[in-house]
């Protein structure tokens, strides 16, 4: 595992010392571009670009690229022609020598004939227009956003991007909702094929896994296409890495940050060992051998008991640290040009260290009270510290083979690191005493991709893509302790005498992704009636391994030695040879699962203009899945689910134009949601006391979803745009994570419930403020709100335990609301941005009676950010993140059931690019 | 002292099995070898049980995952059978479902036994789930409550678990009981969710349970969720959590009960774990958070509009704890723990031996019950009470409500003789207890001179509560614990003391 990472690794780094320095000539320079369908956007081949006055000219290649070698420095003027568009001379073009330049044009399909256009050189080079461009050709509906309003916002990772896409939510920082769905709805891609899900019980990708420098857009569709994945119904996120420049370019950047609950304050902090600050921990974090080879079903000699406890790592108790300043830094170098081929190239590392912080972390199980209220049956309070790690490295190298294809091969490895140290008090109702707890856990993350992508275009009418993908994805958390002592009646905090007293963990779950893709694309009719037919097929396999052995580590002594910290009490002195104190039990419910999932699709899309207006996009995808899960427990308890469905999924969607600046959209679809792996394995997975057991069902079906959408659309101008949108979906036997009410304590397992809806409607508004007078020159506002409704309909068994049978479906926000201004000075080198973001209260778990829903609350979250130049090629940014300093709050009824403060966060930032 | 007739032949039968103790073979010599190899003359109970069956004993019985007697069948299991739990399909449990019956009448020479598959010497708490009976009389959790551990992971198991609550005739009948031991049951099918020896949820009245033993289980050994059933000659040995539980509106009468503790056994690895607070007695109001509170009121008054209030009696036990210094779970040892809201009668009882202390009335809502009593605490004896805490009996003042001079205001009538050993009140105590001690070492009978053989409550027409609740069903007696003086030994012969 260690080794493929390493070479994922190696692999990314390694054309780092390969880029060459390009030899120039002196008196000209290259013209690099694309040449792009006005209506359509998408880059159209054969298109003959000639530079005036000279005989230089090419041919445009593949997805409308294009280079122009050679061309003589100074202004100059291109003509552009292709058979079925309007003639298009763009002038003014400056070159200067030794340079190369980005020029990208659009031609507008004749369907009559139209007089030659000329433009002068308005370059718009990765800017929101490109995304809102996005939005408005694509026939499906999506969101994008691009580096530059990245750039603008200040967002460190994918996740915080996120937040700023309409009708997005993103939960714990990093999982991404779509229209207030629950996250099992939402599925992501990088550069187009799947990510995994690192999480063990949820279907979800840490978005925050990639650094913001690395992206250069993030896609959110939320409309199915029959050429997509159809488990999704929430969105589909894509995030796109960075393409290389049109020139070799460099750049550094370097942020130092601090949080106001953090910089000198003292937190608790788990001891280190060597490797967690680069997430690649040592193996003194492995599991003892004599613990993991020896069978607790026969006898055990006190030996071996002693032994096992010398050899587990004996760490328990946090230590006391001081907050420090985040840093972060990354490197990035892009061209064009290897060896004199040309060949893209793209190679991009960073790290970050962040110190967090969860103040006042609160934890409590609620009981119901008088005239139901909520009480505390258990409460505790602490502190959380934790120290994360990030780092990443992209690799993307690409190359023209011929004029009509190419071939573009991505590598990407991010992995992240948390050593987290929790200490906490409070009164724990079932020992009717107080407690002292403290957990320590290392979780280290890690995807690596690899990703080769083949684009070849046959004559003018016919194009085929291929994807062949591998991803490894791991989730490791070794070596978690958890030690409780409780008061005795002499106010002595001793060791909890039970299998809650002390604990350890060894969480270790490996995952492999191999994905195989192709399509071919058709066109018929009149070229600009872009009329297509396209077929594919899709198959992907992933294999996951998850493996969570806990053993509780227990001691038959004394008062005198159970007072002491548990690295006495369980230290060599007590397992002496002649001890005979200790014991090591295994949990035995706890488990392991592996799971194997083969699915494959094909598909048929067609694509065609009803008259000139409107476009309409129908097809079917049929999409086999065979998961199969193995789980068992420690005990020695299998299970194996099976689940194995083939689904025809349609889609339906018709685009109108009311007019150049206006479109109106009707979609009606059906995707499907299949259930985490996890979820199918029947074995306990469950926090040190008082938490809730969480338990699979192998029973679990696959959700199929009916999504219904209605959406108008108005681009005032390029950079702007308002519209409207209405959707409704319709599950049947949507799953839900539902507490079970027992004779003892609660479960929460999975159940399908009966069906479900939601319903709701998006705003979106982008308009520059210039209209309402000087003062508000270079000021954009925009905002997009997201309101909807959802309802669950419960089968008649989960109607008896749950409280509330009339409500919203668990996750479902009632609505999202994410605003902002940007003031851009004139040359767009200074600018100022102020983000507001807020979510609905919205279910996190279905009470079971009498005790009312937990929710989690709004949190009113502001965000600003300041760009500017420096000196030289030196430009800063300063980050305000989360200045309201907003708790997270988890409610049942008025019982804090979670919750925690984060604090406010202040960084400086500076990027040079020499 | 005036006996119903019932209850006379019932002595008879008693002192019948005395006599006849001598020739009992040991009905562990079906089973052979370590690793339980099912040995012939066996057979496999699996799945549902939907027509009325009758295991004979003749054969041994393999229960294999959750067997589940379903509504309209009756289990009728004669005299001397033997039921194990399957050491392969952890977890195998006997769930009497609502609507079912189970006719399992021993006697004191072959009583019924469900037991480890392993053989003896080889056999540890945990090794099976346990004996689960629904019943369909009524507690006071509202929703569909199931049995915890019945959703676990255990072969056959029906995921969405049993359901208990909703049951709406306090006097059905799920059948009897009768000579019946359940040893080394407990399993935990879920992290934490250990299975009781015995479960009774929401069983009614018309059911009958006498002559039961509970050994060496993982959880408590006997567990009432609601409901009204009756019960008598219930005995309890090593327990890895509470002797007796109620809770959740159990309205039942238990009379003659006999708890022991010598030591916290080691559970077979995986199947689970010793509580943190096994206690002699827990009583719940309700379980926790679960119960529904009534508009103005608080959950742990649950169920008062319904008259569903957890009021259990429970009258001449004798329940001894480990005593001396030895380790007790960090929250345990209490002889008789009073919580959530609980009401119940609790008299002429021996509380002995526990290291922690020896009654505690936990929160107000007991107290509220204690004070307006409908929770009577009346005429018990302590002997070497808080072995751990240097004496300690009652709730230290400024905690919890269960002080001394509480105790005194109510009349309770408690007799605290800590320097009294518990094996001078009675005719046979072994002063070390070890795994080969056998159940004839053991004579519950006071001896003549001993404090316990009077002081009883030998009449409850003073107090029209006791005498209401009381009905013919709990006898007065002038003596306090679960024995006579001079009467019958009633837990000899059919009973056992083998730990492993």
């Amino acid at each position: 595992m260690r080794r493929r990472l390493a070479i994922a690794t190696l692999t990314t780094l390694l054309p780092l010392l390969a880029a060459p320095v390009a030899a120039q000539q002196p008196a000209t320079g290259r013209i690099v571009g694309r040449i792009l369908d006005a209506a359509g956007g998408q880059g159209l081949p054969d298109v003959q670009i000639q530079v005036v006055g000279t005989p230089t000219g090419t041919i445009s290649g593949i997805d409308g690229k294009y280079t122009l070698a050679g061309v003589k420095a100074g202004t100059v003027t291109l003509v552009i022609k292709r058979i079925g568009y309007a003639q298009k001379t763009v002038t003014g073009i400056f070159l200067d020598a030794g340079k190369t330049l980005e020029q990208n044009v659009s031609l507008t399909a004749a369907t009559v004939m139209l007089s030659a256009v000329s433009v002068t050189a308005d370059a718009e080079k990765g800017t929101v227009t490109e995304a809102l461009d996005l939005q408005k050709v694509s026939v499906n509906v999506v969101n994008a956003i691009t580096a530059e309003q990245i750039g603008k916002s200040p967002d460190g990772d994918a996740a915080q991007t996120l937040q700023r896409v309409s009708g997005v939510t993103v939960q714990d920082g990093k999982y991404v909702q779509a229209r207030g769905l629950g996250e099992r709805y939402t599925t992501a891609s990088l550069n187009g094929a799947r990510l995994p899900s690192p999480e063990p019980e949820r279907k979800v990708v840490p978005l925050d896994l990639f650094p913001s420098g690395l992206l250069q857009s993030v896609t959110t569709i939320k409309t199915f296409t029959p050429d997509l994945p159809g488990d999704f119904s929430g969105a589909q996120v894509d995030i796109k890495t960075r393409e290389f420049p049109a020139e070799r370019q460099t750049s550094y950047s370097l942020t130092i940050g601090a949080n106001d609950r953090v910089l000198g304050k003292s937190l608790p902090m788990a001891p280190r060992v060597a490797g967690d600050m680069i997430g690649v921990t040592s193996s003194v974090r492995n599991i003892p051998r004599v613990i993991a080879r020896t069978s607790f079903q026969s006898a055990i000699p006190q030996e071996t008991y002693n032994a096992m406890v010398l050899a587990q790592r004996n760490v328990w108790t946090a230590l006391q640290g001081s907050g420090a300043p985040n840093l972060s830094t990354g490197i990035s170098v892009g061209g064009s040009q290897i060896l004199g081929k040309r060949i893209g190239y793209l190679v991009s590392t960073s790290y970050g260290m962040s110190d967090e912080v969860r103040a006042d972390d609160r934890y409590a199980v609620g009981n119901a009270g008088a005239n139901g209220s909520v009480v505390p049956l258990t409460e505790l309070a602490g502190i959380t510290g934790r120290r994360s790690v990030q780092w990443g490295g992209l690799a993307n190298i690409s190359s023209l083979l011929g004029t009509s294809s190419r071939l573009t091969f991505t590598a990407t490895t991010t992995r992240s690191a948390d050593s987290e140290a929790r200490i906490d008090r409070g009164f724990d109702e079932n020992l009717s005493d107080s407690i002292a707890r403290t957990t320590l856990r290392y979780v280290e993350r890690g995807i690596a991709t690899t990703n080769v992508k083949g684009e070849h275009q046959w004559g003018t009418r016919q194009r085929t893509e291929w994807t062949a993908a591998y991803g490894y994805t791991t989730r490791r958390e070794p070596d978690r302790s958890d030690v409780v002592y409780s008061r005795n009646s002499s106010g002595q905090y001793q060791l909890l005498g039970s299998l809650d007293g002390a604990r350890r963990l060894w969480f270790d779950l490996d995952e492999q992704n191999t994905l195989a893709e192709a399509n071919h694309q058709i066109l018929f009719g009149g070229a600009a009636a872009r009329n297509s037919v396209k077929i594919g097929g899709y198959v992907r396999r992933t294999t996951r391994d998850a493996d969570a052995p806990m053993y509780a580590f227990l001691t038959r002594a004394g008062s005198d030695v159970t007072a002491l910290p548990a690295e006495q009490i369980f230290g060599a002195a007590q397992a002496c040879a002649t001890c005979s104190l200790l014991n090591v039990q295994p949990i035995g419910q706890a488990g392991s699962y592996d799971a194997s999932d083969n699915t494959a699709a094909g598909f048929g899309m067609l694509e065609f203009g009803l008259g000139e207006k409107v476009r309409v996009v129908t097809g079917g995808r049929y999409e086999h899945a065979f998961i199969r899960v193995n789980s068992s427990t420690q005990a020695g308890f299998a299970a194996r689910a099976r689940l194995e469905n083939g689904d025809l999924l349609p889609a339906l969607i018709v685009n109108t134009k009311l007019s150049n600046s206006q479109n109106l959209r009707f979609a009606a679809t059906q995707t499907v949601s299949r259930p985490e792996y996890r979820e199918l394995a029947p074995v306990t997975f469950r926090d040190v006391l008082g938490g809730v057991s969480v338990t699979g069902n192998d029973k679990l079906r696959r959700t199929l979803i009916a999504n219904f959408d209605a959406r108008w659309e108005l681009y005032p101008t390029a950079a702007e745009i308002v519209s409207i949108g209405a959707f409704a979906k319709v599950f049947d036997s949507p799953i839900e994570r539902v507490e079970q009410a027992t004779s003892g304590a609660y479960q929460a397992t999975f159940q399908n419930a009966k069906s479900g809806t939601s319903f709701g409607v998006e705003l979106e508004v982008r308009k520059d403020l210039d209209m309402l007078g000087r003062l508000f020159y270079g000021l954009t506002g925009f905002a997009n709100v997201t309101v909807m409704q959802s309802r669950i309909n419960l089968n008649p068994v989960q109607a008896q335990t749950v409280t509330d049978t009339e409500r919203q479906m668990v996750g479902q926000a009632p609505y999202v609301l994410n605003t902002g201004v940007t003031w851009t000075n004139r040359s767009g080198a200074t600018s100022a941005t102020l983000l507001y973001n807020v979510v609905g209260e919205r279910i996190t778990a279905a009470g079971v009676k009498p005790l009312p829903n937990i929710v989690e609350r709004p949190r009113h979250v502001v965000d600003a950010a300041l760009r500017f130049p420096l000196f030289g090629n030196v430009t800063g940014r300063l980050d305000g993140k989360n200045l309201l300093d907003a708790r997270y709050q988890f409610m049942q009824g008025g019982l804090e059931r979670e919750g925690y403060s984060a604090g406010r966060g202040l960084s400086l930032g500076l990027n040079w690019k020499p | 002292m005036s006996h119903s007739s019932p209850r006379r032949r019932l002595l008879a039968t008693a002192l019948l099995t005395v006599l006849a103790a001598c020739s009992t073979t040991d009905d562990n010599d079906l089973i052979t070898g370590p690793g339980g190899g099912i040995p012939s003359g066996t057979a496999v109970l699996t799945g549902s049980i939907t027509a009325n069956r009758t295991l004979a004993a003749e054969t041994t019985y393999v229960l294999r995952g959750f067997v589940y007697v379903q509504n309209g069948a009756t289990l009728t299991i004669r005299p001397g059978t033997k039921i194990v739990g399957d050491t392969t399909a952890l977890g195998s449990a006997l769930f009497i479902m609502r609507g079912a019956k189970i006719d399992a009448q021993g006697t004191a020479t072959a009583p019924i036994v469900f037991t480890s598959q392993r053989a003896p010497g080889n056999r540890a708490p945990g090794d099976w789930g346990g004996l689960i009976i629904v019943g369909n009389a009524r507690n006071n959790r509202s929703g569909g409550i199931i049995v915890e551990g019945s959703n676990g992971s255990v072969l056959g198991a029906d995921p969405a678990g049993v359901v208990y609550t909703g049951g709406s005739n306090d006097a059905d009948n799920s059948g009897t009981l009768r000579y019946v031991r359940v040893e080394f049951a407990g399993y935990a099918t879920l992290t934490d969710a250990e299975l009781n020896s015995f479960t009774f949820a929401a069983v009614g009245s018309g059911t009958t349970f006498e002559f039961l033993q509970s050994v060496a289980g993982l959880d408590d050994s006997y567990e009432w969720f609601g409901g009204t059933v009756d019960g008598r000659f219930l005995v309890s040995y090593e327990a890895g959590d509470d002797h007796f539980d109620a809770s959740e509106g159990y309205r039942g009468r238990n009379q003659f009960l006999i708890a022991m503790q010598s030591t916290y056994l080691t559970p077979r690895a995986g199947a689970g774990a010793v509580s943190s607070d096994p206690q002699g007695f827990e009583v719940d109001g309700c379980g926790g958070g679960g119960c529904t509170a009534p508009a103005g009121g608080n959950a742990q008054s649950s169920g008062a509009a319904d008259g569903l209030w957890n009021m259990n009696m429970f009258a001449n036990f004798t329940i001894i704890g480990v005593g001396g210094g030895a380790v007790v779970p960090a929250q345990g040892g209490v002889g008789m723990v009073l919580r959530r809201g609980t009401g119940g009668h609790y008299i002429n009882g021996v509380i002995a031996r526990w290291p922690r202390q020896a009654i505690s009335l936990r929160d107000s809502t007991s107290n509220n019950r204690f004070q307006a009593d409908s929770l009577i605490v009346r005429n018990l004896f302590v002997a070497e009470g808080g072995t751990l805490t240097s004496g300690v009996v009652f709730d230290a003042t400024g905690t919890n409500f269960g002080q001394e001079a509480a105790f005194a205001a109510r009349n309770s009538a408690i007799t605290v003789a800590n320097a009294t050993t518990a094996a001078s009140l009675f005719t046979a105590y072994p002063t070390s207890i070890t795994a080969a001690t056998q159940v004839s070492a053991f004579d519950w009978t006071p001896v003549g001179t001993a404090a316990i053989a009077t002081g009883g409550l030998s009449t409850f027409a003073a107090d029209p509560r006791i005498a209401a609740r009381a009905g013919t069903f709990i006898t007065p007696t002038a003596y306090r614990g679960a024995a006579a003086p001079g009467g019958t030994k009633w837990w000899a012969g059919w009973t056992n003391y083998a730990r492993n």
